[in-house]
């Protein structure tokens, strides 16, 4: 995969997902859900202000700085006995990836959840070179068994399927003879990937994120893959993604507080790994090698705009459990590997307005994601400047929505203007299948057009002396 | 071994309008201190208190017991399990526990510093229960830290269906503010410091919680002191 | 006696012409003097929202001129959306420093119809009456980025005869979105559904809201399925008796 994740036109796209109440009925209960368990866990915390403010702040800190503490983290992960590998885009940190296993003569990767190395369509190259890449966290193992699906949430990936239907991806692929209860199929699941745990020659995981001042590498989850990716296999890569740095230690309380708060709505996940290095020469598990491969692939061009505090972003997801047109249209409404509001501030100027200027339509500004946000990105005000951009500046925009728009504008600029259209829309009826209305009318009706305006009403008045 | 950095780097500090990396980070000053607030001041009573209602609360088994009843507390908990353990090479398990356990259980292997690899990981894999010792433990999360060392590696507590770790009721600490602290302390860090805060589990069909996937189906912890 | 410019926005002038009237008589029963420039069109926002914030300039230096021309104490407007537009109208013209003064001077003066009321005027009994169970919707721009939250509660907790009823995702967006509601229309036609039968199933006869845009939306919806859910700003409901 890679950050486009759907080639149909964003109109298409949008009512292929409306079309699907199966879907839609998933993702509103798990909004419900993981938003109530959110809600109370920072409850039980207290203080939200002032934890997400000085989580933003220490985000924003690392940006500012943060050609020095990438350069303390390789420096120290290397004195810790890690390689560390700096790729300037997807191409070169896949390949880095794909050269080490590749080395090693490896078949068989596990892997635990990653952004990006979906980001850098990773599995694709290493498949393509023969190499057996198995996703270990459950829900991304079911879609991949499923013929490669896509996730429709960046946490919880697979929020968009139902139980029978893993049940029948189970029975078809793997040979499963169970019913479709969750524990059931998870311990069926359980044993076929603990083989593949103890057989892999390499672990690939991500890094939520990494402490400059040790070399650290972190890894959290709750099914335990991430423990397994990093304990079994004798060379683990690591792919991060190069804003995801704290200086020290300290801070990475604030951001692991927040993070798995805002994720899960638990206080800490079941397993947190902090890894310095390969093992020890004396310990008897855990990788012999470890590599880090520290991956640009557009985020430079954000820290360089006016868009650089999205760079904050630490992946929980709570921006799109909270927007109400994610709701409606999951993951998979974006086209985008990252959707929701995060994704709408970030992937246009991460990949480019070209192909990613369309997504910033799916926003009704209402604000919530502002809200929740635990490193407090101004998610609202980013998609309010990027729609700007692409209105304003050089030719994002067609010319005959410019000329709409302007003439719109010289309307409401001028009261003469502006009164005769008013009083003209009173004698024509809005014709419903034409036009811009036609896509309102579609579920709704559109309102009846009074005789009379309000100024009309005040104007009488006044002149009947300030009567009703 | 760094591939790269240079150019890498100096990419970076054009984006941030500097040719060269500055010699230290632009001062950083919290702007509040709420991570200290947490318990702070509280007795060693409250600490312990805490720690087993978070721990209980989301499904991980407490047994208390004085030193001295370590040996047979472990025993009891093991036979109830059934089966086979793998316990650390640690300090507080030597001696008299490690004996007791060598003798009540039918298979009981000591995480084996002399072994290889294989040998340990095998052993893990196939036992029922796994030990550890905890280095410190936190009330808010019901969390216990595992150090990897060349006597307890990670295996013990990830490939069993069982995973007991002990902790010593005077290292509970209020959250995870105070492990970080104690990280930022230590000369060396081990390769991997693993925080534990439940047994394994996941959400990801329906949103059902199940417990119990890669890792340890149950997580007990036995408090000592 | 305070004088109050009344800035209708273009929704409630041309289409629910009841709802600036409802207020006016409203502001005039308390007390105020209520003037209406004509000059007066529509705050930009559906220019701004869309990126076009150059060519909604026009209309917003024109309602500066409206709304400021006779020098009354206050601005007050029936929609808590196109309240927040103007109050953001300084950061539009940061570079243009005359301009800046006039947007900064309405920015201050201008209040949302119930926040002026509890928090200006001091009052919350208006003596209305309503015999009903009705339904709330706190509309996403009044509530989180003006800040207005309680007053329209308030008020409505002194209507005699008015219980109001809570809902499922009485909090969540309705859809709206002014362009966003013809740009997308079925994806917000899906949220505004939500929201509708979320307002059912609590068993609510009205819905009252202080947004004439999500109320007009709401509105097509509830009028597309035939529920029998009648649909108030929330000035009508304060001049019931």
């Amino acid at each position: 995969m890679t950050i486009k994740t759907s080639d149909l036109p964003l109109k298409e796209r949008l009512q292929k997902e409306l079309g699907n109440p199966q879907m839609r009925k998933a993702i509103a209960n798990a909004q419900d859900l993981l938003n109530g368990k959110r809600e109370a866990a920072f409850e039980e915390l207290g203080d939200f202000e002032q934890w997400r403010e000085t989580a933003g702040t220490i985000r924003s800190h690392v940006l500012e700085n943060l050609d020095y503490y990438l350069t303390q983290f390789a420096d120290k992960a290397s004195a810790a006995g890690a390689q560390v590998y700096f790729a300037e885009d997807a191409s070169q940190a896949a390949g880095y990836g794909l050269e080490i296993l590749q080395k090693r003569k490896a078949v068989k990767a596990v892997k635990s959840k990653s952004m990006v190395t979906e980001e850098i369509g990773l599995n694709e190259m290493l498949e393509e070179a023969g190499i057996e890449v198995i996703e270990t966290d459950l829900g991304e193992y079911l879609l991949q068994i499923d013929d490669h699906d896509k996730p429709s949430h960046i946490v919880v990936p697979a929020l968009h399927k139902n139980r029978d239907h893993f049940r029948r991806v189970l029975a078809e692929k793997k040979g499963y003879k169970g019913d479709n209860v969750p524990e059931n199929m998870t311990r069926f699941v359980r044993q076929l990937i603990r083989k593949e745990f103890l057989e892999a020659d390499v672990g690939i995981t991500g890094c939520n994120f990494a402490v400059a001042e040790t070399g650290t590498v972190t890894l959290v989850t709750n099914e335990g893959n991430g423990r397994f990716v990093t304990t079994a296999p004798k060379t683990q890569v690591v792919f991060l993604g190069m804003e995801r740095i704290v200086p020290t230690f300290a801070e990475l309380d604030i951001i692991f507080s927040m993070l798995a708060r805002s994720a899960v709505g638990a206080k800490l996940t079941s397993y947190m790994s902090l890894m310095t290095g390969p093992k020890a020469p004396e310990d008897k598990d855990g990788p012999e090698e470890l590599h880090i491969i520290i991956v640009d692939n557009g985020r430079s061009r954000v820290l360089e705009s006016d868009f650089r505090e999205v760079l904050r972003c630490i992946r929980c997801g709570t921006c799109m459990l909270e927007c109400p047109a994610y709701r409606h249209i999951s993951g998979h409404g974006y086209g985008t590997l990252y959707p929701g509001p995060l994704g709408l501030a970030l992937v246009p100027v991460l990949a480019g307005y070209d192909d990613y200027k369309e997504i910033t339509k799916i926003c009704s500004l209402c604000g919530a994601c502002n809200e929740v946000c635990p490193v407090k990105i101004p998610l609202y005000e980013f998609i309010f400047e990027h729609r700007r951009i692409i209105a304003e500046e050089g030719n994002l925009t067609p010319a005959g929505e410019k000329i709409l728009m302007g003439r719109y504008g010289d309307v409401i600029g001028s009261s003469a203007l502006y009164g005769l259209a008013t009083k003209a829309a009173r004698f024509s009826s809005f014709a419903p299948k034409v036009g811009p209305l036609k896509q309102w009318s579609i579920d709704r009706d559109l309102p009846k057009i009074p005789k009379t305006r309000f100024r009309d009403w005040f104007a009488a008045r006044k002149k009947n002396g300030g009567v009703k | 071994m760094i591939t790269g950095k240079e150019q890498f780097i100096s990419r970076i500090s054009n984006c941030l309008n500097r040719t060269t990396i500055p010699e230290k980070p632009t001062e950083f000053v919290y702007p509040h201190d709420m991570q200290h607030k947490y318990l702070a001041g509280a007795s060693a009573q409250e600490l312990l208190d805490t720690f087993i209602t978070n721990a209980q609360t989301v499904g991980i088994g407490i047994h208390r017991c004085s030193e001295i009843d370590l040996a047979t507390t472990l025993v009891q908990i093991v036979k109830k399990l059934g089966g086979s353990v793998v316990l650390a090479d640690d300090p507080l398990l030597a001696g008299e526990t490690t004996e007791l356990l060598g003798h009540e259980i039918d298979d009981c292997y000591i995480w084996n510093t002399d072994a290889g690899r294989k040998e340990n990981m095998t052993k893990a894999e196939g036992a029922k229960v796994g030990i550890a010792v905890a280095e410190m433990a936190l009330a808010e999360s019901a969390t216990s830290l595992l150090f990897s060392r060349p006597g307890s590696g990670r295996s013990i507590t990830l490939l069993p269906e069982n995973s007991l770790i002990i902790i010593r009721a005077e290292t509970i600490q209020p959250r995870l503010t105070q492990a970080m602290e104690m990280l930022q302390k230590q000369e060396t860090l081990p390769s991997s410091v693993n925080f534990v805060s439940g047994p394994s589990s996941t959400a990801d069909i329906e949103l059902v919680r199940v417990q119990g996937v890669h890792g340890p189906l149950e997580l007990s912890y036995i408090i000592v002191g | 006696m305070k004088t109050v410019s009344f800035f209708s926005t273009c929704l409630t002038d041309t289409v629910l012409p009841d709802v600036s009237r409802d207020s006016v008589l409203l502001l005039e029963k308390l007390g105020c003097r209520v003037v209406f420039n004509p000059k007066q069109t529509c705050c930009g926002q559906p220019l701004a929202n869309s990126g076009f914030q150059q060519k909604a300039k026009k209309a917003m230096e024109l309602q500066m001129e409206a709304l400021l021309e006779d020098e009354a104490d206050y601005v007050v407007c029936p929609s808590g959306s196109c309240t927040l537009q103007v109050k953001e109208y300084p950061n539009f013209f940061e570079d243009q420093p005359d301009l800046l003064e006039k947007a900064e001077r309405l920015s201050e003066k201008i209040y949302e119809l119930t926040d002026f009321i509890v928090n200006i005027l001091q009052q919350t009994d208006l003596s209305a009456s309503l015999k009903a169970k009705a339904a709330y919707h706190p509309s996403c721009h009044m509530t989180r980025l003006l800040d207005v939250k309680e007053p329209p509660l308030a008020l409505l907790k002194q209507v005699a005869g008015l219980e109001l009823v809570d809902f499922k995702g009485q909090d969540k967006c309705c859809g709206f979105g002014g362009t966003f509601s013809v740009k997308l229309g079925p994806l917000s036609g899906a949220m505004a559904a939500e929201k509708v039968e979320n307002i059912r199933e609590a068993g609510a006869e009205y819905l009252i809201g202080a947004d004439a845009g999500c109320l007009m939306n709401l509105q097509g919806v509830i009028e597309r399925r035939g529920y029998p859910i009648k649909v108030r700003h929330i000035a009508q409901v304060l001049m019931a008796s």
